[in-house]
């Protein structure tokens, strides 16, 4: 029980990193399909496609960032398993909570989107900067549950309670 | 068959779509003097036609086969489109049962792409083994068989198989739980019995062929299309835009050219919403649906051509199209 809210705070992290990276990997799967189509009968759009194919791979990335910033603050990284009052190790679990459910789901819905844009790509080439731009729209959403997360995380380990 | 499947499959399929004729090809091939123009320009086109031949029938099958062989290379399991190519099957039955009676080569008549193997359909029919054949064809084998052993008529037989057909492309459909492929089917069928009332009623067909010829497996009422066919065309009109079919009632009205054309249109503007869809296997049905209307179109074109008709007859005649 004495470690209670240190296992309450990795889980926040652990399931930052395995949501986001989840639905990061399912997206780039996605638009990866989609891509190798377009590959397969014209290879010169490789560029185009691999563009459209990294933007839903970003939620990964932020679920990384979020559970390392917190590893890093609860000096779990360091090896110093402190004690972690259960209220924070709680806090820290739900400072989590953004970017692992929005950074999943916003992933799926870049990947459909980045996806359709592979259509464009393979039909009008010359127009694959609108849908890159409207793919990209969606990554609006996990940046600012990015910044709830990682700011929930800073103030949470630097008060006491 | 997961949605990523289909998100490659849909990739190379618009990627072919660039392939196929656009409005502006069709209005220069309309508007080609001859006919040797306008093949030349097909040819221009990549279509490989011979200016000699007047059916050029290898080319156009050369076309389909191409569509299938891009749709079997990028679905794993191409059975969600039986529906779509089902009616090849009931082809291939009707040409070997024939040519069993006639002692004709049935091999050369045999279409692809077929959900059953046409030399193994061949073999079953002249066997006799029906049993050999998959379910949906063994009983409507059976049938046409005895009735053209019974009555020899040709014409009844090819009835009871085009029924057979559209009932199971409607089956196939559903099977599909895809909404667009069971309202294509069910809008064919529709279509094919509005097509067979209307020749009958043109015909003077009786009651009782007209219960045999009209299947009924769509969304018409099957009584009431019998009904209005043995009255006349207002009548047919009426059942037809009574079941939400304006444009074919008008058709019926206008004269067969019209009517004909207005069918195809109707089952274009199911498939062409696939058009701006990223997943699923309706763009690949669509695009195999396009692949056939193009095909429709240049022999229309080129039909027209032959014949010295005029432009705008040529133009009336052309259906819509997906691209």
């Amino acid at each position: 029980m004495a470690n209670l809210g240190t296992v309450f705070a990795i889980l926040g992290a652990a399931l930052a990193a395995i949501l986001s990276g989840l639905g990061s990997a399912r997206a780039v799967g996605l638009v990866g399909e989609a891509g190798a189509g377009v590959i397969t009968e014209d290879p010169s759009k490789f560029g185009k496609v691999l563009i459209l194919q990294i933007l839903p791979g970003t939620q990964g990335l932020y679920g990384f960032l979020t559970a390392f910033l917190l590893l890093v603050k609860i000096n779990v990284l360091s090896g110093d398993f402190s004690d972690l009052s259960i209220k924070k190790g709680l806090a820290l679990l739900a400072a989590c909570l953004p970017i692992a459910i929005v950074g999943y789901f916003s992933a799926i819905a870049q990947g459909r989107a980045a996806a359709a844009g592979i259509g464009v790509v393979a039909k009008r080439p010359e127009q694959s900067g609108k849908s890159i731009t409207m793919a990209a729209m969606v990554e609006t959403y996990a940046v600012l549950t990015l910044l709830i997360s990682l700011l929930s995380i800073v103030r949470i380990t630097d008060i006491a309670f | 068959m997961n949605e990523l499947h289909f998100a490659y499959a849909v990739a190379r399929i618009r990627c072919n779509e660039l392939n196929l004729l656009t409005s502006a090809d069709f209005e220069q091939l309309i508007s080609a003097p001859d006919y040797p123009s306008a093949v030349a320009f097909l040819n221009d086109k990549g279509w490989e036609l011979d200016e000699k031949s007047e059916s050029n029938a290898a080319a156009f099958r050369r076309k389909r086969d191409e569509a299938w062989e891009l749709i079997q290379s990028s679905l794993e399991d191409v059975t969600i489109l039986n529906s779509i190519i089902v009616f090849n099957d009931f082809h291939n039955l009707k040409a070997a049962l024939k040519c069993k009676f006639t002692g004709g080569d049935a091999k050369k008549y045999m279409m692809q792409p077929c959900v059953f193997n046409a030399e193994a359909l061949l073999d079953a029919v002249e066997t006799h083994r029906f049993d050999l054949l998959p379910a949906f064809l063994q009983e409507s084998a059976q049938e046409a068989y005895d009735m053209l052993v019974q009555t020899g008529n040709g014409q009844r037989a090819d009835c009871l198989l085009d029924c057979a057909a559209l009932r199971t492309a409607v089956d196939m459909a559903k099977k599909s739980e895809s909404a667009m492929l069971l309202t294509l089917a069910q809008t064919l069928a529709d279509c094919a019995d509005a097509k067979t009332a209307y020749r009958c009623f043109r015909t003077g067909k009786d009651e009782k062929f007209m219960e045999q010829a009209v299947s009924g497996s769509g969304k018409l009422d099957k009584e009431a299309l019998c009904a209005a066919a043995r009255s006349g065309a207002e009548e047919l009109a009426q059942v037809l835009d009574a079941a939400g079919y304006p444009r074919l009632a008008k058709g019926i009205l206008t004269d067969s050219v019209t009517f004909e054309k207005e069918c195809d249109d109707a089952l274009l503007a199911i498939y062409i919403q696939a058009k701006h869809s990223a997943f699923g296997v309706e763009p690949v049905a669509a695009y195999y649906l396009a692949c056939e209307s193009q095909v429709k179109n240049v022999r229309i074109i080129l039909s027209g051509k032959l014949n010295r008709l005029p432009q705008q007859e040529i133009e009336r005649r052309v259906r819509n199209l997906y691209v």
